[in-house]
């Protein structure tokens, strides 16, 4: 037999009254200081068990009995729930500060990329079709406009870069389409759409007209990110770690958010870099194996970098190689150099 | 059963008391944040049950605490829910990048129901002396208050704003219950205005501040936004900090004038008398501390801003109140509430 004073509220109702609970195997009866019966029985549950706060017992009529120990216990020999338990363990705290940021960066690291390079196999072949043709809709719209080249000069990039491709080793797994495109907010740009569209615009094909096999680097390099399917790849991945942080943090406000988000587009972005320096190695290795030096691609590389802000935006772009989605043009160059 | 009522009652004033610790607390945040990574999310339900039950247990108006009567179940369901939307979503938005737009303007209609559901399902899940509290306002309202309203103001320059945002303060708290009585508003639209006013003026004194050190340290450094974007980084972080700031010196006054013109008719009144100054300072350092731990310190500027409005909050309870009858007995869906924090929309009652 225990007894434990608290206070009992009554049922659907705002009344209280100081109580003490006996508590036998038996049953349960919960009495005034009087010692009148307020409740009586053995249909009752016990609430949350939390840290520095008393546990609460709800009699099954929707009254409840507050204890005014948060130590008390219906069963003095009976622990904590195991959740308090952890939440109060020392060296579980210790654990969890240790390996809470170790686990979200195996996540966000490992986890996830492997997660996207098992799903993206599994995508069916026409939805990444329409994510091409959906995309490249949405940007006729908005930044790309119609091509100024005349019909033979694409006609004859196009051949050029396709009889590259047939002339390779190995057979490339995936049918490329070529578009030509006028850019002006975009300057001298290239870039490949998961299914296979690549897209070069008038600004760069005519930057780099006289150089052709930069020209193919650059197709290459695009071909490169089809291959291996680095757009949707990136696509699988973003949702699913947007869902995963969504879902873990879910009470998180203000400043909390910001680093959270912060450390996520930062991680975004060294996934983009690495799957550029892939795209990089697809081009040199096939210039290789198609009898070019890998100068075609430094040409490029040099071309498009002084284009776009020269000396100055190379050395900005060592400061920047944290929050960049490329690699720095000065280090691409280097490694290109590497595989001449 | 003893329900004699004392027969002369005086009404009973008296501070919120807040007893969560912040050691205590960090050591729930924490060991949760692990278990629902291991769990690969599923237990996050548990973990904001009792997070919440941990804040409310330990807030205590006139000797009694509140108490959280959402079961994890609910909130996972409306958790699970809210992320196959969410899935569904984003995997046709980036297949057919028009879908996204419609979403978009979908979600506008969404929002409001999604914000009130929200307010319904955690109102109806706290209780006071075994009495639930509600929320009554409807559909058509969140949309006027919550969408056209702020819209409109913008074709006044947003001159119209601090009234819009009266009129949305005033739209949920007077459509709050409890034990099926609602409470009381009586805001005024210049005080609105007045703490719009500081607000400005907080952001205009740190603006000032801001260029002041820029120029005293500008010599030192090579370069400028044009040829150097890392130099934005600290112009993003003094953006986030004035931010802060300057909605701190505007909590602080709103919140007295709400707590000090609101009443619950016949059972309780409110006073609230926090300190801009000290409001302002703690927000600066829990800002400050959360950078500095990178986010370790979380739990603790929680408890710290609990325990100081707490402090400046004073509840005068009316002998009526001992003998309330609850009539709140329903349930609510946990989705909409959800699915609100997932979308981050979620709505802040302090």
């Amino acid at each position: 037999m225990q007894s434990i004073p608290g206070t009992y509220y009554l049922a659907a109702s705002s009344q209280s009254c100081a109580a003490v609970l006996h508590y036998s195997t038996e049953s349960l009866s919960i009495l005034d200081p009087a010692g009148a019966v307020l409740w009586q029985g053995n249909d009752f549950t016990t609430g949350a068990d939390l840290p520095g706060l008393p546990l609460e017992v709800r009699l099954v009529d929707g009254s409840y009995f507050l204890p005014d120990d948060p130590k008390a216990r219906l069963n003095q020999f009976q622990k904590a729930g195991l959740a308090t338990r952890l939440e109060q363990h020392k060296t579980i705290i210790v654990l969890s500060v240790l390996l809470v940021p170790v686990l979200l960066w195996w996540i966000s690291m490992v986890g996830i990329p492997k997660m996207a390079v098992a799903i993206v196999p599994w995508v069916p072949p026409t939805a990444i079709a329409a994510v091409d043709q959906q995309t490249l809709l949405m940007l006729d719209k908005t930044m790309l406009n119609p091509s100024e080249l005349t019909a033979d000069t694409q006609q004859y990039w196009r051949e050029q870069w396709l009889q590259a491709l047939t002339s390779l080793p190995q057979q490339q797994q995936r049918v490329i389409d070529i578009q030509f495109r006028q850019a002006k907010h975009l300057g001298p740009n290239a870039f490949a759409l998961p299914a296979g569209t690549v897209v070069f615009t008038d600004e760069l094909v005519s930057l780099l007209k006289d150089k052709p096999d930069a020209l193919l680097a650059v197709f290459l390099h695009e071909v490169g990110h089809v291959q291996h399917q680095h757009g949707m790849t990136l696509l699988v991945q973003s949702t699913a770690t947007s869902l995963v942080f969504a879902m873990l943090f879910t009470d998180l406000e203000g400043i909390t958010e910001v680093l959270l988000g912060t450390g996520s587009s930062l991680l975004q972005a060294s996934f983009s870099r690495q799957m550029e320096s892939q795209a990089d190695d697809f081009a040199t290795d096939h210039l290789k194996a198609l009898g070019k030096s890998s100068s075609g691609f430094i040409d490029a590389m040099q071309a498009i970098s002084s284009a776009s802000g020269g000396k100055n935006a190379e050395e900005l772009e060592q400061w920047m190689q944290y929050l960049s989605s490329h690699p720095s043009s000065v280090e691409r160059i280097e490694k290109a150099k590497t595989k001449q | 059963m003893d329900n004699t009522i004392p027969a002369v009652s005086k009404a009973r004033s008296g501070r919120i008391n807040f007893s969560g610790q912040g050691g205590e607390f960090f050591g729930i945040w924490i060991v949760n944040i692990l278990l629902s990574i291991v769990t690969l999310g599923i237990y996050s339900a548990w973990a904001k049950v009792r997070t919440t039950q941990y804040f409310y247990g330990h807030t205590k108006v006139d000797g009694h605490a509140f108490r959280y009567l959402a079961t994890p179940m609910q909130i996972l369901k409306g958790r699970l829910l809210a992320i196959l939307v969410f899935l569904v979503v984003s995997v046709l938005s980036n297949l057919f990048p028009l879908f996204a737009i419609f979403a978009a303007v979908a979600l506008l209609f969404v929002m409001p129901w999604l914000l009130i559901m929200g307010l319904r399902f955690n109102l109806r899940m706290t209780s006071y002396r075994n009495i639930r509290f509600g929320f009554n306002g409807s559909y058509g309202e969140a949309m006027l208050y919550f969408m056209l309203l702020p819209f409109l103001s913008l074709f006044t320059l947003y001159l119209a704003l601090p009234y819009a945002m009266k009129k949305l303060d005033q739209f949920v708290f007077s459509n709050i219950t409890y034990g099926g009585k609602s409470f009381v508003v009586n805001t005024e639209t210049g005080t609105y205005y007045q703490a719009v006013f500081m607000a400005i003026l907080v952001t205009l004194g740190l603006a000032a501040i801001g260029f002041m050190l820029s120029y005293a340290i500008s010599p030192l450094i090579e370069g400028d936004i044009k040829t150097n974007p890392l130099l934005m980084l600290p112009l993003f972080a003094a953006y986030f900090v004035v931010f802060t700031l300057a909605g701190a010196v505007y909590q602080a006054i709103i919140r007295n004038h709400l707590f000090n013109s609101t009443e619950l008719p016949e059972l309780a009144n409110f006073k609230s008398d926090v300190p801009t100054g000290k409001l302002f300072v703690v927000s600066l350092t829990n800002l400050l501390a959360i950078v500095c731990s990178l986010g370790l310190a979380y739990p603790w500027t929680t408890i710290r801003m609990s325990r100081l409005l707490a402090e400046h909050t004073e509840v005068t309870v009316q002998p009526a109140l001992d003998l309330m009858r609850d009539q709140l007995a329903a349930e609510s869906s946990a989705f909409a509430e959800d699915a609100a924090g997932l979308y981050d929309a979620d709505f802040s009652l302090t």
